[in-house]
Formats: structure tokens, C-alpha cells, sequence
């Protein structure tokens, strides 16, 4: 079903993926200045994006060259236009859109090229939250949390379900673990899928656009639960979103796309009061 | 020569004639020369108890004796009441004058004769509307008749009649028979002819065993076909051509054919390649066949309206396709193809009928027969309250399970016990149905100008 050979018809030349400690060195010195991480001398990062191109039917080039460091418990939020590839390059990140081309590592680990049984393995360290929730809907809220544990992490019924419970009561949805998704309101939907994600105990976790389904009044409360997430809750995360607030307070560093690459990355404070590059300006000035 | 051969022949048959005749007529008392009685079992060759129908009784008068009346005794049970008694005496072959008074009295019949009948007369007695004890069993008459001197003596009991217990079913019908109401009823040409009480209640029992098989031919069948369909549905859905060729050519193939058609092609054409396997048997085969290419239609409908998202949210929890497809996909997919598959089971169910054209012995081969022997429609008629039994309910619960399905997708589905409920003013509103999500997906889809609507998960 998801069988798609990694295509070989590369467009341009694209370096191999740099030796990790060499890659991790220029990174480290890179991003130092772009990221309010607490960066530890030696460490490398735990996704390491390099010349990703991605195109849709041979003909629609969606990523050009992203090159993207994240680093472990940073929080990224990618900020952009539609149309810019940031939610493209977050699907090619789990493998749920192949790459054209280039390099995505976990954990030094390259993940492109491999079989579809790899493929799994690989996905239960990358949680997603989608826009759309895509919760199970023949499923409760409980056992939506549970049924990765059970099926992919192959845990007892019993550690699955007390994990599950845990986690919907961190995003406020104790009193809801027998509800199934068409019961919930938009908001408690979009907690459940982020307690499902969060379960599987990934290395990190990729929201595409959690919010932009939701109603005003909704989006406090997942962007609660993600704040709440992403100061105490020890993880990466990786933010595709259009909620700037969200991104100034929360975000270690902001990336901003354009075109299918990054054109401007730093502190969030710096790309958004004082932007450098002449389309973030444009596009923070159209929201604002 | 020939001449006094045959002349001969003739004397000797003549003495014989006489010995024979001696001897029956030198009898001291009358003897019961017969005694029968005519079958009343619909279609069979039995005689039932408590239901009407004729004795016949003969006797042989004894020599030296006048008979002036006889009476016959039956059982406890039996009944003479309103019958019509049709005397006969008989001298040799030639009908006598003699006329007879019957006088039916509950299980006796007093028959007086206007003259006294003589030595050797036959006494033929054929009582009409008479009965026999509703118990059955073997039933000899027996009884007494007087002489002109007014001796009674009795009458050597009759060779036994065999009879059968009636039914109650039998009875009843008999009892409708007699009804004023029924009379009526049937006087009506519309209601005699497609409403006859009487064989409404015997097509309702005869008819039973055709309804079950029915029943059993479809149930045996569509496990199978929900099996086969399955394995069609996943077949036409795969990425192989040779496996979506086949599944394609199926089931085109059978449902771009009348079931008729292959119910004669498999019926006519087994048996020519010397397979011959039990009516039944190949009548479940037909159906499930037949079925499974619309349940394969049905399963891959449903397998494709399942939004792209739910494979995605499964492979994003590290599902494989297999676990995706099993613990996601088709438990979805079950529950959206309850309704169009019940409706396909009730076709299948009233599409067995077509198996009566092939000699299965099924509702509608037994309603055809019965109305073929009765010349009435009334077997047709309990046939179709037959079939209403089954798919009448069905019908209900494919309505009742379409509204719920709707109004669970609405989110106005049954809350868990014990739980505060999510106040309907607040979740009206945020509420997002399935299909609104898969519109508002296409939707922010299309807001990407430079992102076509692919993925990996659409290629399913």
C-alpha cells in the first residue's frame, strides 16, 4: 500500500550525508546563535535534514533543498505561506510522503531508501498530529491511546491502558476516556490524537497545522496542551502552525519556508521583530 | 371334436359355478362380505379418522333367514351424524325392490328394508359423511341384524379397516369447511381465490419445509460469499495487475449476468462434465458466488471511503498494512457496510426463489405445486408472507441502523454511563463529521497551490 521505491532519477547532485561527527560539528556552530536550545558540547542532532527535494508526479516541486538540524528537546516551529512545503517536508520527516531526494537522519540513522517493514520501525519514533485529528473513530479515546502500545510496542493491556490514562489526563480529558471521537468536540479530539502521539513515547513529535482545523475558541486549549507539552514535557518537537503567538512563546527557534527551502531560520524574537529576509517580512507583515 | 371340447369346458364350469354358488348361499347366518372405506388423505391413499368420507358394506343374507333391518356399530368415536345412506339390495347381480330406512344414532346405524331380504340377497350399504374415531387405528364393524321371526343375531365382525389419527391441522380444516363465515368469505372471487382460509392454513404448514430451505441455502450461503467478496474486494483494491484483473473480470462477470443465467449454467452444465454434486448443495454455491461479486463491490466501496487519514494516523503509529488494514481499516469499514450488505442479503434471500426453475425444493417450487394441484393463487399469497417474515424485519433494521450510523456521525450518539455529557449547545458547533473532515482535508488541499492532492495512502 505504502510501497514506493526510493527514486534513483536524481535532478541534481546532492552530496552524501556528511560523516555524523563532522555533520553534528558544523550544525552545533550553526544553529548555536539560531536556537534558544541548551546546547550540549558534542551532541548531535536528533534529525538532520540534508538537500531534501521532494516532487509530486515527476513535475511539481514541492521541497527544492531544505537543510534542517533539530536538536534533541528543541522546539521548532515552521512558519510559512501555503504552498511553501512545510507540511510536505514534516510528511517526508515519517516517511508518509517519499523524498525525491536527499537526506533525513535519525539519530545519525538514514531513513530514506528503506523497506516498508524499516519504514514501520522507523515511524514509532516520529509521533504526528494532523490537522485533521484523524482519530479512530470505531475506537474510545482510550483505546485510541492504547492501540499503538498495544499493537506496535506489543505492551500488556494493562500498562497500555494506565499509559493511556496518564496521558489523556495531561491533556485534561480524564473524565472523556470512554467517549469516541464523534462525541468529542474538535478541540478534545485534536488532545486525544496529541495523548496517542505522546503514548508512543517517540523521540520527536511533528504537529501538522494541529490548530487550523479548530475553532477559535478551541485553539487555546490544544495550544495548552502543546505549551504545556513542550516546556515540561521534555520532548523535540517539530510545528508546522500559523499560530504566531504560539510560536514567539513556545518556540526555541523559528524556521521560515518559502519555495520548497528554508529562507530564514533564528530566535523567534529576532525572525519576527526583525526579520532579514525580504519574503519573511512580507508574510509577517500580511498576518500582522 | 372342437365342438364337444368346448361343450364339455362349458358343463364342468357350469358345476363349478353351482358348487360355488351352494356354497356360499348354505351358510347358516349372514356373513360381512366387505367393509371399506374411501381414502380422504389430500393426494394420499389413506383414510383418516375424524374426518367425513364413505363406508361401504356389504352383506351376504344367511340361508334360511329373512333379514328385516341391520345395524351397524363402530367404535366409541365414530359418527353416523348427517349421513346420507344409500341401501342396495342386490339378488345375484339384479337389483330388488327392496327399499331401506337408514337411521344414523352417534357411532350405530340402523338400516330397516321395506320388505325382509332373503336368503342369498346381497345388502350393499354405502353410508356418505360418516367418520371414523379421530385416534385411528384398525376399525372392524360389527353389529347385529333381525330376522322376519324378530331374533337379533349378531353380525361376524368385518376385516379390519386401517386408519390413520388425524391432524390437528386436519380437522381444522374440516371444521373451516363447515363454517358459515368461510362460506361466505370465499363466495368472493378475489378472496376465494387469493385469501382461501382453509388452504392459507395448509400452505402455511406445507410450505414451511420450502421456506426453511430457503433459509438454510441462503445462511449456508453467505458466509461464504462475505469470505469470497473479501478476498475479491482486496483483490481489485491490490497493486497487482494479474490479482485486479481477475477480481475485475469476477466480478463484472457476475454481476453483469442474470443469476438466472448462471443458476442454468451451473445446474445444466455440472452434470455435462460429470460433476454432479446434490441440488442443495449447488444452489448454495450459486448464491454464494453470486453474492460474493456485490459483496466484493460493497467491501471495496467501503474500503475506499475510509479518509486517507485513518491509513496515515496508522502508519504514523508505526502500523504495518496488514495491522492497518485489520485493526483500522476494516473494523471501519464493517460497520459502514452493515446496511448495504443486509439490503444485499435480503435480495439474496428472495433471489433463492430463482432456484425453483432448477427442481430445488424451495418456497417457491412448493407454493407452485400446491397452487398447481388447488388451481388457486391462496399458496402464492402465504409464499410471499412467507418471504415478508424474513426480509420485512431486515428492512427495518437496515433503516434503523442508517439513522443511528448518521446521527453517530453527528456525534449524536449514546454517551458512555456515569459520564458528564458534552452539552449539545457547545458541541454542535465544533463537531466535525467524518465526511465534513474529508471536505474541509480536500478543501485546505486545494488552498496549496503548488500541492497536489497525492499521497502514499491514496494509492490504496
Amino acid at each position: 500500500m505504502f510501497s514506493k521505491k526510493h527514486p534513483n532519477h536524481l535532478t541534481f547532485d546532492v552530496p552524501p550525508a556528511m560523516d555524523a561527527v563532522e555533520a553534528a560539528r558544523i550544525a552545533f556552530e550553526q544553529d548555536l546563535s539560531l536556537s534558544k536550545h541548551h546546547f550540549v558540547e558534542g551532541e548531535h542532532p536528533v534529525v538532520r535534514i540534508e538537500h531534501l527535494m521532494k516532487t509530486f508526479d515527476g513535475e511539481t516541486q514541492v521541497l527544492r533543498d531544505v537543510n534542517l538540524n533539530v536538536w534533541n528537546g528543541e522546539i521548532v516551529v515552521v512558519l510559512g505561506p501555503s504552498g511553501s512545503g512545510k507540511s510536505t517536508m514534516l510528511r517526508c520527516i515519517n516517511l508518509l510522503e517519499t523524498p525525491t531526494a536527499g537526506h533525513i537522519l535519525i539519530d545519525d540513522d538514514e531513513i530514506t531508501g528503506k523497506s516498508n517493514k524499516e519504514v514501520g520501525i522507523i515511524r514509532r519514533d516520529l509521533g504526528m498530529v494532523f490537522q485533521q485529528f484523524n482519530l479512530f473513530p470505531h475506537l474510545t479515546a482510550l483505546e485510541n491511546v492504547m492501540i499503538g502500545q498495544t499493537k506496535v510496542l506489543k505492551k500488556g493491556k494493562d500498562e497500555a491502558r494506565a499509559e493511556a490514562i496518564k496521558q489523556l489526563e495531561a491533556v485534561g480529558l480524564g473524565d472523556r476516556i470512554d467517549y469516541k471521537p464523534p462525541q468529542l468536540s474538535g478541540g478534545q479530539q485534536q488532545r486525544v490524537a496529541i495523548a496517542r502521539a505522546v503514548a508512543m513515547h517517540p523521540k520527536v513529535l511533528l504537529f501538522d497545522e494541529p490548530t487550523s482545523a479548530l475553532d477559535p475558541e478551541l485553539v487555546r486549549d490544544v495550544l495548552g496542551v502543546m505549551r504545556e507539552l513542550a516546556l515540561y514535557g521534555d520532548m523535540t518537537m517539530i510545528v508546522v502552525t500559523h499560530e504566531m503567538g504560539f510560536a514567539r512563546d513556545v518556540g526555541d527557534r523559528v524556521v521560515f519556508m518559502e519555495g520548497g527551502v528554508v529562507v530564514e531560520q533564528g530566535l523567534p524574537e529576532e525572525v519576527f521583530d526583525n526579520p532579514q529576509n525580504e519574503r519573511t517580512k512580507q508574510f509577517l507583515g500580511s498576518i500582522n | 371334436m372342437i365342438d364337444r371340447r368346448i361343450r364339455r369346458t362349458g358343463l364342468l364350469m357350469l358345476v363349478l359355478t353351482l358348487a360355488l354358488g351352494l356354497f356360499s348361499t348354505t351358510a347358516l347366518a349372514m356373513t360381512t362380505e366387505k367393509a371399506t372405506a374411501r381414502p380422504n388423505e389430500d393426494g394420499g391413499k389413506r383414510v383418516i379418522g375424524g374426518l367425513t368420507t364413505r363406508l361401504t358394506w356389504e352383506g351376504i343374507v344367511g340361508e334360511g333367514e329373512e333379514v328385516t333391518a341391520v345395524t351397524l356399530q363402530l367404535p366409541e368415536g365414530s359418527s353416523f351424524d348427517d349421513v346420507t345412506t344409500k341401501v342396495t339390495v342386490l339378488d345375484g347381480l339384479d337389483r330388488t325392490p327392496i327399499k331401506g330406512e337408514a337411521t344414523p344414532d352417534g357411532a350405530s346405524l340402523q338400516v330397516s328394508f321395506s320388505e325382509p331380504a332373503e336368503a342369498g340377497y346381497r345388502l350393499r350399504l354405502e353410508v356418505e359423511g360418516m367418520s371414523f374415531p379421530a385416534a385411528g387405528g384398525d376399525v372392524s364393524v360389527v353389529g347385529s341384524y333381525t330376522t322376519a321371526d324378530g331374533a337379533t343375531h349378531d353380525l361376524d365382525p368385518s376385516k379390519p379397516i386401517a386408519t390413520i389419527e388425524s391432524t390437528w391441522l386436519q380437522r381444522t380444516v374440516n371444521m373451516l369447511d363447515e363454517q358459515e363465515w368461510v362460506k361466505a368469505w370465499n363466495s368472493s372471487q378475489f378472496l376465494g381465490m387469493f385469501f382461501r382460509p382453509q388452504l392459507m392454513l395448509t400452505s402455511l404448514f406445507s410450505l414451511f419445509p420450502g421456506w426453511i430451505v430457503c433459509l438454510i441455502i441462503v445462511i449456508a450461503a453467505y458466509p461464504f460469499a462475505i469470505l469470497l467478496g473479501l478476498v475479491f474486494a482486496l483483490m481489485k483494491i491490490s497493486h497487482n495487475p494479474l490479482m485486479r484483473a481477475i477480481a475485475i473480470v469476477y466480478i463484472n462477470f457476475l454481476r453483469g449476468t442474470p443469476l438466472f443465467l448462471q443458476i442454468y449454467i451451473m445446474f445444466f452444465g455440472l452434470p455435462m462434465m460429470h460433476i454432479n454434486i446434490p441440488n442443495n448443495t449447488l444452489g448454495v454455491i450459486v448464491m454464494a458466488i453470486n453474492s460474493s461479486a456485490y459483496l466484493a463491490e460493497i467491501f471495496r466501496a467501503g474500503i475506499e471511503s475510509i479518509p486517507v487519514g485513518q491509513y496515515e494516523a496508522a502508519s504514523s503509529l508505526g502500523m504495518g498494512h496488514l495491522q492497518t488494514m485489520t485493526s483500522i481499516i476494516l473494523p471501519q469499514t464493517i460497520r459502514r457496510v452493515i446496511p448495504t450488505v443486509t439490503s444485499d442479503f435480503i435480495t439474496a434471500f428472495k433471489d433463492t426463489s430463482l432456484l425453483s426453475s432448477v427442481g430445488v425444493m424451495e418456497l417457491m417450487m412448493f407454493s407452485k405445486n400446491l397452487t398447481a394441484v388447488s388451481g388457486n393463487m391462496t399458496p402464492y399469497v402465504t409464499a410471499a408472507i412467507f418471504y415478508l417474515i424474513v426480509t420485512l424485519p431486515l428492512i427495518k433494521l437496515v433503516t434503523t441502523v442508517e439513522k443511528r450510523m448518521a446521527a453517530a456521525e453527528r456525534g449524536g450518539g449514546p454517551r458512555p454511563k456515569g459520564k458528564a455529557a458534552v452539552s449539545s449547545a457547545s458541541s454542535g458547533g465544533e463537531v466535525l463529521s467524518s465526511e465534513m473532515a474529508v471536505h474541509a482535508e480536500a478543501l485546505s488541499q486545494d488552498g496549496y497551490a503548488l500541492v497536489p492532492v497525492v499521497s502514499g495512502a491514496q494509492e490504496v
